[in-house]
C-alpha cells in the first residue's frame, strides 16, 4: 500500500487537484465577484460594465479553450491568436470584396455565410499544419507553433502591407456586436456554443478519451493500437477552429483586422488554461475549469479597471504573478496529496 | 567487537495508521550474503529507507558497526559505510563514467574542483578492480544496464562501502549478465563487503545467499541459512499460500492448419528468416537473451515495427502486418514487455484503461462514448480476471504490479483476440500474482487462442509453454517440446551464445 502510494508518479495526483481546482476557482469567481461589487458598485455592478466583460472574453476565451485541447493532447499551442487574425483579415477582404450597398439582408446573410464557412476552413487548415508539424514531423509543440504563429502572421502582413483594414460591411459589425432576442451579446453566444461544444468533445465522445489518454502517455498510446497522429492533427484543428471563431468576434468589435492585434491573448490563453486546471504536462483537464478560469481573469481585470490609482501597466505584472502562484499552488497541493 | 556489521531490533513504522513495519529484526553480519525476501509491498523498501536514513522508525533500534542508533541520517548511514544501489542505480546519465564514479566522493571530501587527474586515476583503478570495462570518459547513456550497475557499484566502493544494499538488481539484467554481477558480489565478499541482496525472485536467491530474511505484510517471518530450506517452503513463507504448478499440456491439435504461420520473416541487423506455426490452443515459447532480436520479433507480430521480408499466415491466408491497426484487425493482442511506460497509462483510471482499444465498440453516433457499456465489460473483466479491486475509477498506479499486468490482458481480451502475444508477462510481478497470470494464460489457450510468451524467465516458459522456441542472434536455433527437454538444458540453450563467443575471444 505505501510502497505504491509514494510511487506513484506526479501526474497522477492531477486528476484530485483538478477537481479541487474547480471548487476553488468557483469560490474565486464567487469571491471576485462579490468584492469588486462591494468595493465599487457604482462601476462594477452596473450593466453596461456586465456588457462590457461579455463583449470581451469571449475573444480570449475561445483562444483559451484551443490551448486547452493542445495542452491536453500533451503540447501547447501559441499560434492561435495569429490564426484568429489571419481568419479575420481574410474575412474583411472577402467581405468587402463581395458585399454590395445594394444587396438585400438576405443576400448579405447568404454572403456572411459562405465567408464564415471559408473563414472556419481557413482556421481548420491552419490547425492541421499545426498538427503535421508536430505529430508528423516531430517537431515539439512549442517551436512548431512559435513557427506558424510566424508563419500565419507574416501572411497576414503580406495581405495587409502591415494597414488595418477598414470597411467592413456595417451590416456584419452590427451582426457581430448585436444582441440575440434583445439581451445575449452574439460574441457570448457564440462562446457558449463553443462552450457546450467543447464539453461535448472532452467528456462525452470517444475523442476526448482518446486525447487524454494520448496526453498522458504517447507510447503506451501507440501501443494500444492507437492513431496518434489524427488525434494530435484533430486537436490542432479544433484549436484552429475555436480561433477563427475568435477572429470573427474581433472584426466585429474593433471594425478592423489587423496582423497584430491581440498579441497579450498568447500569454492569457496559457494563464486561462493553467489557472483552469489543465495539466501542463497533458493529459487532464475539463472544459468547466478553463471556463471559470476565464471568467476569473475577467472579473480581475475589469476589476483592476475600477480603480484609476492602479496602473494599468501593472496588468502584465500581475497575470505573470498570478501564472507563478497557480502553478506554485499546485505544486504545494499535489505534494500534499501525495504525503 | 561481533562481527555484526548490522543489526536492526524490533523495528516499526507506520504511515497514517498503516503497519508498514512491525517489529523487524535484520542482522548482517560482516562479509555476508544476506537476503532480504518479501513480495511487492511486503514493507522491504520501507526497511531499506530506515537502513539507509530515510525514514525514522518509530520504535526499535539500529546498531551499525557496534553503535547504537534510534534514527539514521542519509549522510551518517553513508559515513558508515552503507551504500545503496536501487533499482534505477540513481546516476547521472549525462555525465561521464568517470564522474559518475567519483561523485559521491567528491563531496564526501568536500572538493571544490572536480575532473582533475587524481579522481579519474582512483575511478579507473575502481574500475578495473571490479572489471568494469568502458571507457572513462565515455557518457552513462550509452552504457548498458549492466555497465551501468557496475558504475554504481564502484562508486559505492569509492565510498569505502562496507555493506552495499542490492534493491531488485537483477530486474533489468539478462541471464547472463546476472552471473556476472554474482561473481562481483562474492568476490567482494572475500574483500569483507558484505551484501544486503533484495529481491523476490527464488531462483537467484537460492543462488546467491548464504542466509535469508523474508519478510510478509512488515512482519519477519523466518531467518534462515540458505541449504536448509525447500522451494515449496520458501513460497510459502513468502505468500502465506502453498503454491505450486504443473507442466502445461497442450490439448490434442485438431486443427491442420495453424492459427498463424511466419516464413522466413527478416528484418536487416534484427533478425533473420524466422519461421514458426502456431496451433489454436497452444502456448509457445520464445525464449533469448536482451538482444537475440525477440523483442523486434514480437513488434514485427503486432505490426508496430513490420518485418522486411517473409511472410506471415493467419488460418492459411496470408496477412500483412503493417501497423498495429492491421494486427488489430486479424484480433492480435500485445502485451508488452514494459507495463509502465508501455502497457499502461498509470494516472487515468482502470476502466479508460481497459477501455481504450476497444473505442470502436463503445462509439456511439456523432461519437459518443458509451459510457455504461464500457462500465459493464470493465466490471466483468476486472471481475473474471480476479483484479484486487472493484473500482475502476480509480488510477492504474494504485494497483499492484500483478494486477496491473491482469489490466493490460483486460484490455487486449476485451477486443475477442485469437493470437494474444506476452512479452515478459511476469518481469516484476509478485509471486502469487505470477501464478495468476499463469493461470489466466493457461485459461486463455484452454479457450483456443493461440499464446506466444516472449520470456527470459526460464522456469515460466518450460513450466507454462507446450513448445519452446530458441532465439539467438535473430535467429531461432532451436525447437523443443517442454516435454523432452529440462530447465537445465534450456538455461545452456539459451546462453550459449556467450559461450561460443569466450571462446572465440579466447
Amino acid at each position: 500500500m505505501i510502497k505504491q502510494f509514494k510511487q506513484m508518479p506526479v501526474a497522477g495526483n492531477w486528476a484530485c487537484s483538478a477537481r479541487d481546482s474547480v471548487k476553488r476557482q468557483l469560490l474565486l469567481v464567487v469571491v471576485l465577484f462579490a468584492v469588486m461589487s462591494i468595493l465599487k458598485p457604482s462601476l462594477f455592478l452596473t450593466s453596461s460594465n456586465l456588457n462590457a466583460m461579455a463583449y470581451q472574453f469571449p475573444e480570449y476565451g475561445l483562444i483559451a479553450l484551443g490551448v486547452m485541447f493542445a495542452m491536453i493532447a500533451g503540447g501547447i499551442d501559441l499560434s492561435l491568436i495569429g490564426i484568429a487574425n489571419l481568419t479575420a483579415i481574410l474575412m474583411a477582404k472577402l467581405l468587402i470584396l463581395w458585399t454590395r450597398e445594394e444587396m438585400s439582408g438576405i443576400q448579405n446573410i447568404g454572403i456572411f455565410f459562405i465567408c464564415f464557412l471559408l473563414c472556419m476552413m481557413i482556421g481548420a487548415v491552419c490547425g492541421m499544419l499545426n498538427g503535421c508539424l508536430i505529430s508528423g514531423l516531430k517537431i515539439p509543440a512549442m517551436l512548431a507553433t512559435l513557427g506558424s504563429l510566424q508563419l500565419f502572421s507574416g501572411i497576414g502582413m503580406i495581405i495587409t502591407k502591415g494597414k488595418a483594414i477598414t470597411g467592413v460591411p456595417e451590416a456584419y459589425v452590427r451582426m457581430g456586436t448585436g444582441k440575440l432576442f434583445g439581451f445575449l451579446p452574439v460574441p457570448l453566444v457564440i462562446y457558449m456554443a463553443a462552450v457546450f461544444a467543447c464539453y461535448y468533445i472532452m467528456s462525452r465522445s470517444t475523442f476526448g478519451m482518446r486525447l487524454k489518454l494520448m496526453g498522458t502517455s504517447q507510447k503506451a498510446a501507440l501501443f494500444a493500437g492507437q492513431n496518434n497522429k489524427r488525434t494530435t492533427v484533430k486537436a490542432h484543428m479544433a484549436g484552429g477552429i475555436l480561433a477563427s471563431f475568435s477572429g470573427l468576434i474581433m472584426l466585429a468589435r474593433m471594425n478592423s483586422a489587423r496582423p497584430d492585434f491581440g498579441s497579450s491573448y498568447t500569454m492569457q490563453s496559457i494563464l486561462i488554461v493553467v489557472l483552469g486546471g489543465v495539466d501542463p504536462a497533458g493529459g487532464f483537464g475539463t472544459v468547466r475549469g478553463v471556463v471559470l478560469a476565464t471568467l476569473i481573469l475577467q472579473c480581475f481585470s475589469s476589476g483592476l479597471n475600477m480603480f484609476p490609482t492602479i496602473s494599468p501597466y501593472l496588468k502584465q505584472l500581475a497575470w505573470g504573478l498570478t501564472l507563478l502562484v497557480v502553478m506554485i499552488m499546485n505544486f504545494y497541493s499535489r505534494q500534499r496529496k501525495a504525503e | 567487537m561481533d562481527n555484526t556489521i548490522l543489526s536492526l531490533k524490533g523495528i516499526s513504522k507506520s504511515f497514517g495508521g498503516v503497519h508498514a513495519l512491525d517489529r523487524v529484526d535484520l542482522e548482517v553480519k560482516k562479509g555476508q550474503i544476506h537476503c532480504l525476501m518479501g513480495e511487492n509491498g511486503s514493507g522491504k523498501s520501507t526497511l531499506i529507507k530506515i537502513i539507509s536514513g530515510v525514514y525514522e522508525p518509530d520504535k526499535g533500534e539500529i546498531l551499525l558497526n557496534g553503535r547504537k542508533y534510534e534514527s539514521l541520517t542519509p549522510a551518517e548511514s553513508v559515513k558508515q559505510g552503507v551504500s545503496i544501489i536501487y533499482q534505477d542505480f540513481s546516476i547521472f546519465p549525462n555525465l561521464t563514467v568517470a564522474e559518475n564514479i567519483f561523485f559521491g566522493y567528491v563531496i564526501a571530501e568536500n572538493q571544490k574542483l572536480t575532473h582533475n587527474q587524481e579522481n579519474i586515476r582512483k575511478a579507473q583503478s575502481i574500475a578495473k578492480e571490479i572489471g568494469l570495462e568502458a571507457d572513462m570518459g565515455e557518457i552513462l547513456e550509452n552504457l548498458s544496464v549492466a555497465q551501468k550497475q557496475m558504475v554504481a557499484i564502484c562508486r559505492a566502493l569509492l565510498n569505502n562501502a562496507k555493506l552495499i544494499i542490492f534493491d531488485e538488481p537483477t530486474t533489468a539484467l539478462t541471464q547472463r549478465e546476472v552471473k556476472r554481477l554474482f561473481s562481483l558480489i562474492r568476490d567482494m565478499q572475500k574483500k569483507g563487503v558484505s551484501t544486503l541482496f533484495v529481491s523476490h525472485k527464488l531462483e537467484e536467491v537460492f543462488e546467491i545467499a548464504e542466509e535469508f530474511t523474508i519478510i510478509r505484510n512488515g512482519k519477519k517471518v523466518i531467518t534462515t541459512c540458505a541449504a536448509s530450506i525447500t522451494r515449496e517452503k520458501f513460497i510459502y513463507y513468502m505468500t502465506g499460500r502453498k503454491l505450486s504448478e504443473d507442466q502445461f499440456v497442450c490439448e490434442e491439435k485438431t486443427e491442420q492448419v495453424p492459427l498463424l504461420e511466419v516464413k522466413g520473416l527478416s528484418m536487416e541487423g534484427v533478425y533473420q528468416d524466422i519461421s514458426f506455426s502456431l496451433y489454436p490452443g497452444e502456448i509457445l515459447g520464445i525464449i533469448g537473451l536482451l538482444g537475440s532480436g525477440r523483442t523486434e520479433l514480437a513488434l514485427s507480430l503486432f505490426g508496430m515495427e513490420p518485418a522486411q521480408k517473409g511472410q506471415i499466415f493467419k488460418n492459411g491466408k496470408e496477412i500483412k502486418l503493417t501497423s498495429v491497426k492491421q494486427a488489430m484487425e486479424h484480433h492480435i493482442g500485445y502485451v508488452p514487455e514494459d507495463r509502465l511506460s508501455e502497457g499502461l497509462f498509470l494516472p487515468q483510471s482502470i476502466n479508460w484503461n481497459v477501455g481504450i482499444s476497444n473505442l470502436g465498440m463503445y462509439a456511439g453516433r456523432l461519437g459518443r462514448l458509451l459510457k455504461t457499456e464500457m462500465r459493464t465489460v470493465t466490471q466483468q473483466y476486472v471481475k473474471s480476471l480476479s483484479v484486487n479491486t472493484t473500482e475502476i475509477d480509480k488510477p492504474a498506479n494504485f494497483l499492484s504490479g500483478g494486477n496491473q499486468q491482469k489490466i493490460v490482458i483486460a484490455r487486449w481480451l476485451s477486443c475477442n483476440p485469437e493470437i494474444m502475444i506476452f512479452n515478459c508477462p511476469t518481469v516484476g510481478v509478485d509471486i502469487a500474482a505470477k501464478f495468476d497470470i499463469h493461470k489466466i494464460l493457461r485459461t486463455l489457450a484452454s479457450q483456443k487462442i493461440g499464446i506466444v510468451i516472449i520470456s527470459d524467465d526460464i522456469p515460466e516458459v518450460y513450466a507454462n509453454c507446450n513448445r519452446i522456441l530458441i532465439m539467438q542472434k535473430g535467429q531461432i536455433v532451436k525447437e523443443l517440446s517442454n516435454t523432452e527437454t529440462s530447465e537445465t538444458e534450456l538455461y545452456s540453450l539459451m546462453g550459449s551464445e556467450y559461450s561460443d563467443e569466450k571462446e572465440a575471444a579466447e
